[in-house]
This record gives C-alpha cells, structure tokens and sequence, in this order.
C-alpha cells in the first residue's frame, strides 16, 4: 500500500515538473502602442547602490557579460555595485528580496523571466527601482505592473531579423540553422524573426531549428552544429550564451558560416566564417539607466531597438560580398526609419 | 519530415558517430563510478570531479602544448579532488550524499574562480587542438560500423579498454573479490583481514581519476576549450547509468552509448523539424532512462552495504 502511495506520489511530483517546464501558450501581446506608460512621479530619484541579478555567468562571451561590463560601468562612476550569477527560477525572488534588504535602491533582473518574481517583490519594496531587460510579464495587464519597474523590451529581434536576411543571402545549400538555448520569450522572438528575415530574401530557404535546452553546455551545442551540418546546414545563428560557443567552434572547424551574438563573436572563429554578430548594447542600456531614475518618474516599458542603437550589426566579415552588405544596410536602414515593423513574436512553433 | 532520410545508412553513421563521441565522457564517469559504488561509496560528487578534471586538463594542455599532458594532470586533479569526499565520508563517516553535493558546489565555484584568476573573464578564444579521430586501419574500412566505432579519438578507444579492464577486475581477480566484500558486507571482509577503509578509499579515487579523463573528453575532444559548468549535469546521468547496468562495467559501456545515441537522435530529430515542443525532445533521454529503469529496474540488487559509512569498532 504504502509502496503504490509513493509510486503515485512520483508520478504526480513528475507530471508537475512536465507541465511546469511546459510554456504558457500563445498570448496576444499589444507591444508598441502603449510605449512610455510613465507611471506616476514617486520620489525615488537618488541611486547609491546598484546590484544585478544574472541568469548565467559573466564569462559566456554574450548575455551575461555584457550585462558585467554594464555594471563596471555604473561602478568606474563611482556607485556601489553587486551581482549575483546563475539566478534559477527558484531563487529569483529571495535573492531581488535579499539585495532590498541589504539597502541597494536599484535592483536589475537581467532578462524577462525575472518580470515575474520582480513584480511580486516591487510591491513589497516601493522605494526601490526596479529594472527589466525585457519584456513585461505578458498576463499582467501593463496598468497593473508595479510603478516602480521599469521594462526594457528591448527588439533584439530585430537584430535576429537582419541575421536572417544575412544567413538567407549568404546560404548556397538553400538550407540555414538556429540554436536557441530555452524557452524564453526573448529567444522566442529571435528565433521567429530570424526564420521571418531569411524568408523575405530566400523564401525558397529551408531553416532547422534545435531548441538546446541549456546555456551552459558547449559540448552538446558543437554536436548540434555538427547535426545541422550533416543536413547541409551552411549558415548557423546561436542565441545560446556558453551552449553557442560550442557552435561557434564546430563552425570554425568545418568552415561552416555563423552570425554571432550579443557581442562581436568574430574572434572566436576562424577565417572570417563569423559573417556578422547582431549587438546588442547592454552596458549602455544598464548605465543609461542611472540617469533616467535621477530625472524622476522612473518606471514603465521602453522599446529600444535597431533606431537608438541598442541593438547594432557588427562590422561584416571579408567573406561577405558588397552587393550583400549593400542591401542589408539597406534593410538595417528600413528598420531603423520605421518604414519596416518587426512585430515580436513570441509563439513556440 | 522526410522519412526516407531517417533510416540512410549516412544517416545512422553520423548518428551513432555522434553518439559515441557523446557517450565518452559517461563511459568513463560511469565505469569509475561502477567500482568506487561497488566498494559501498557513491559517487554523487562526479559530476564535480569531472570539472576539475575538464578545467586542470585544459589548462595543462593548453601551457604545455601537449595534449596527453593535459589529459594526465585532467585525471589527477579528479583524483586529488576526490580525496577530499573519501576522507570526508570514509574515514570521518559522513553522510555521503550531503558530502558529494557540498562538494559538487564547491567545484563549481572553485573552478569558475580559477577560470577567472588565470583567464580573466575571456577564454573562450584561446582554443586548443582537439584530439582528432585514428582511423584504425582495415576495421574502419567496413561499411556503417567502421565509420562509426573505428573512427574515433584515442580517448575513445581507451575507455573501452577501461571499460574492459576494470571488468576483468572485478570479476576475475582477488583484488575485485575485495572490492566487493567490502561494499556487501564490510564486516566480514574486515574479519577477513581486508583493509576495509584502505579498498573504499583507492576505489573511490579511481573513480575520481576516471571522472578527470570524463572532464578531459570534454574539453581536450570536444570544445577546445573551457566553459564554466561544462560537465552539465553529465556526472550525475552517470550515477543513473550504474543502476541501470547493474553494476557491470561492460553494460554501463553499452548504457553510456545508449544514452549518447539517444542524445543525438533528439538533436537530428529537432533537425528534421517537428510540431512537437522541444522539450520534449531535450527530455527524450532522460524520459527513456527512467522509462528503462522502471521497466527492466524491478530485480536491480545494489551493493548491500552501498552508501552505509563503515565503523571498525561498532557491531
């Protein structure tokens, strides 16, 4: 009896553990219309200590790197800084609790799944400033989120877009990869822009797609490269921190093309083969902050992108022909004038 | 999905070719997990060994110049590492489990921390020359399978020479027949006039030696290069491995490359492009392993004493 007890008590604790790792679905989100919704002026204008929740580690040459550098900036001006790296799930609203504990009076979760635990914590403490790189949590209506927040939904996917223009000019085997690491709505959008951006210029382009499941595991990620290449894969983005990294190194030994991510990946491969990195400046966007909170008022969703260069395309590669750097200028420029919208799309599928 | 290409014989070599390479750093983890486990000490601080082995491998390595060294200082700091569990559980007889976790988040620190004090917060473009695949001559010339088993790197083709003599140990000589007595019933082996401490301890640094080549394989075969965390979890799917080969060196072999083979296959398969959610597919072989264990786990008889600290003046 009681062994059936524990053996049903397994299979509940697992079936709880699938759906939890499962996604939300598609959600409508009406991103763009409601820029700037500037909450009510708090008093909240003075910064002294500064701290940054992390979801991998400052050495992955991407994300987390370059939020560091964005904190070493707020640091060389003289503020008191602190991070914390590889903030789960689990841990997320004890360590943002703990920080406005300590007396930091600026927190910052560094990417959407913080939005979560950061709201439930933004209440408690009010005259702390909250800040997101990315989106709002997309089940909260945006007057309920807590005023003292303020989100960057930041258009990386934009950039994603250009390097599928790039990846769909540049592929000869008519067949191009994506490696994404998890499940986020940010890595979401990347990987749907970018499928949309080799679309417009090659629709007859096929792309493969693998979802790594992890940031961390370079190994698995040059065996992934190494899959895509088998299947005549001939140009690979990954958005995946340490995972790519492996990525980048399977390319650069088989000579096959990549686009780099977050920062200026070309040195990490070989010959040229890196075509172009999308950037994504997040120092700036981390230190620029310090000014927006002493301006008063702090709170809200910004939408940066491709038009105030927070995010930017790397120098191109010598293996990128000049009719190709013309025209996807040429796309770069359309996206930052407006005259080309692209929409977030965070569906799985 | 195109069905045709799934079943091509190019098809299953670069499959399997992928699995093999994928099941290395297990092979290894798992065979030295086999006979510390067999002497009554589990090794849940693998997957710690296994980065230190992945980090000091790649250090050596890349200020030598010589990958072998990298592979045999790898296996060394595994073995050092290990001490400090075998002391911590076997001789002051705590808690083995609470031992190897601390010690799990210790390597994790410990290695990110040296990363950076000797690398700063950029390695990733200093690269190494990995160990590149021997054709052995005449084998690998038969179709499919020679491809696929006897075009691999020599870290390869030495784990089943582990694999192999460490089998031969256990079941064939009296040093294994020690091994044994002394993780089913200490107290008869020590009646015996087995050193029952002095087995649980070099057991259990064999298997911290054997998770530093496990480390090694990351980093000197595969990447080129360190990541912090690059073990991944691998030392802990090795755990999973021991049960599910019984204890048997040559199953655990055969396990390993299962696993490897699956991990593959759910990359090809999210490749191929599926209306599935990846998860799916990134929990395929961790589903499959459980699946496995609880359809052919109903008999699995561990180690009596497995995990039990050993006090020589109790009774």
């Amino acid at each position: 009896m009681k062994r059936i007890f524990s053996l049903a008590m397994a299979l509940v604790l697992t079936l709880g553990l699938m759906t939890a790792c499962g996604s939300s679905g598609d959600t409508t989100s009406s991103n763009g219309s409601s820029a700037e919704s500037g909450a009510a002026a708090g008093e909240r204008t003075t910064v002294t200590k500064i701290a940054v929740l992390l979801p991998g580690s400052i050495t992955d040459e991407s994300w987390n790197q370059t939020a560091y550098e964005g904190l070493q900036q707020i640091e060389a001006m003289g503020y008191e800084t602190a991070y914390t790296e590889n903030v789960g799930s689990n841990d997320m609203e004890a360590v943002f609790r703990s920080y406005c504990e300590d007396g930091f009076d600026f927190v910052i979760g560094h990417g959407a799944q913080y939005g979560d635990a950061c709201c439930r914590v933004a209440v408690d403490y009010p005259d702390v400033n909250f800040f997101i790189t990315g989106n709002a949590p997309e089940d909260v209506p945006a007057e309920e989120l807590p005023e003292n927040i303020m989100f960057a939904d930041y258009r990386e996917c934009e950039g994603a877009y250009v390097c599928g223009v790039v990846a769909g000019l540049m592929t000869e085997s008519g067949k191009v990869g994506y490696v994404g690491g998890g499940n986020n709505t940010t890595q979401q959008s990347d990987k749907n822009a970018f499928i949309e951006g080799v679309a417009s210029v090659n629709p007859e382009a096929e792309v493969k797609s693998v979802i790594t499941g992890t940031f961390d595991d370079s190994a698995l990620g040059k065996e992934t490269a190494i899959a895509m290449m088998e299947e005549g894969v001939d140009v690979i983005l990954q958005t995946c921190d340490h995972t790519g990294l492996g990525v980048l190194e399977a390319c650069s030994e088989n000579g096959i093309y990549c686009l780099g991510y977050t920062t200026d990946q070309s040195t990490l491969v070989s010959d040229g083969l890196c075509l172009t990195s999308m950037l994504i400046d997040i120092p700036t966007m981390i230190s620029s902050q310090i000014d927006l909170i002493k301006a008063g008022g702090y709170g809200g969703q910004t939408f940066p992108g491709l038009h105030d260069g927070v995010v930017s395309m790397s120098a191109f590669s010598d293996k990128v022909p000049a009719e190709v750097a013309e025209q996807v200028n040429a796309i770069i420029d359309q996206i930052k004038s407006g005259e080309l919208v692209i929409t977030p799309n965070y569906s799985e599928t | 999905m195109n069905e045709t290409s799934l079943f091509s014989a190019a098809f299953l070599t670069a499959l399997f070719s992928s699995g093999v390479r994928q099941s290395i750093p297990l092979i290894y983890g798992s065979v030295g997990d086999t006979v510390s486990e067999r002497s009554g000490v589990m090794g849940i601080s693998l997957e710690g060994e296994m980065l230190f082995g992945a980090f000091f491998a790649y250090l050596f390595a890349l200020r030598s110049g010589s990958l072998w060294v990298g592979v045999l200082m790898g296996a060394v700091a595994g073995m050092l590492s290990s001490l400090i569990v075998a002391v911590w559980s076997v001789l002051f007889r705590q808690d083995q489990s609470i031992v190897g976790i601390m010690f799990n988040i210790l390597a994790t620190g410990f290695t990110n921390f040296l990363n950076r004090m000797i690398f700063g917060t950029s390695n990733a473009n200093i690269s190494i020359d990995t160990f590149q695949p021997i054709a052995i001559p005449g084998l690998s010339k038969i179709p499919v399978v020679g491809e696929i088993f006897f075009n691999q790197d020599i870290l390869a083709y030495l784990s089943v020479v582990l694999a192999a003599a460490v089998f031969f140990v256990l079941r064939r000589t009296k040093l294994g027949l020690q091994l044994g007595a002394v993780g089913e019933n200490p107290r008869a082996a020590q009646a015996a006039g087995i050193p029952v401490y002095r087995v649980r301890v070099l057991s259990y640094m064999f298997c911290g030696f054997a998770a530093g080549v496990a480390g090694a394989s990351l980093t000197l075969s595969t990447v080129g290069t360190f990541t912090e965390a690059i073990s991944a979890g691998r030392g802990f799917i090795c755990l999973a491995i021991v049960i599910l080969s019984r204890w048997n060196p040559l199953t655990a072999l055969v396990a390993s490359f299962g696993f490897g083979s699956i991990q593959a296959l759910q990359i090809r398969l999210q490749v191929q492009g599926s209306a599935l959610p990846y998860q799916v597919f990134v929990a395929l072989p961790y589903l499959i392993t459980v699946l496995v264990l609880a359809l052919a786990g109903h008999n699995i008889r561990a180690p009596r004493e497995l995990g039990v600290p050993f006090e020589k003046e109790s009774r």
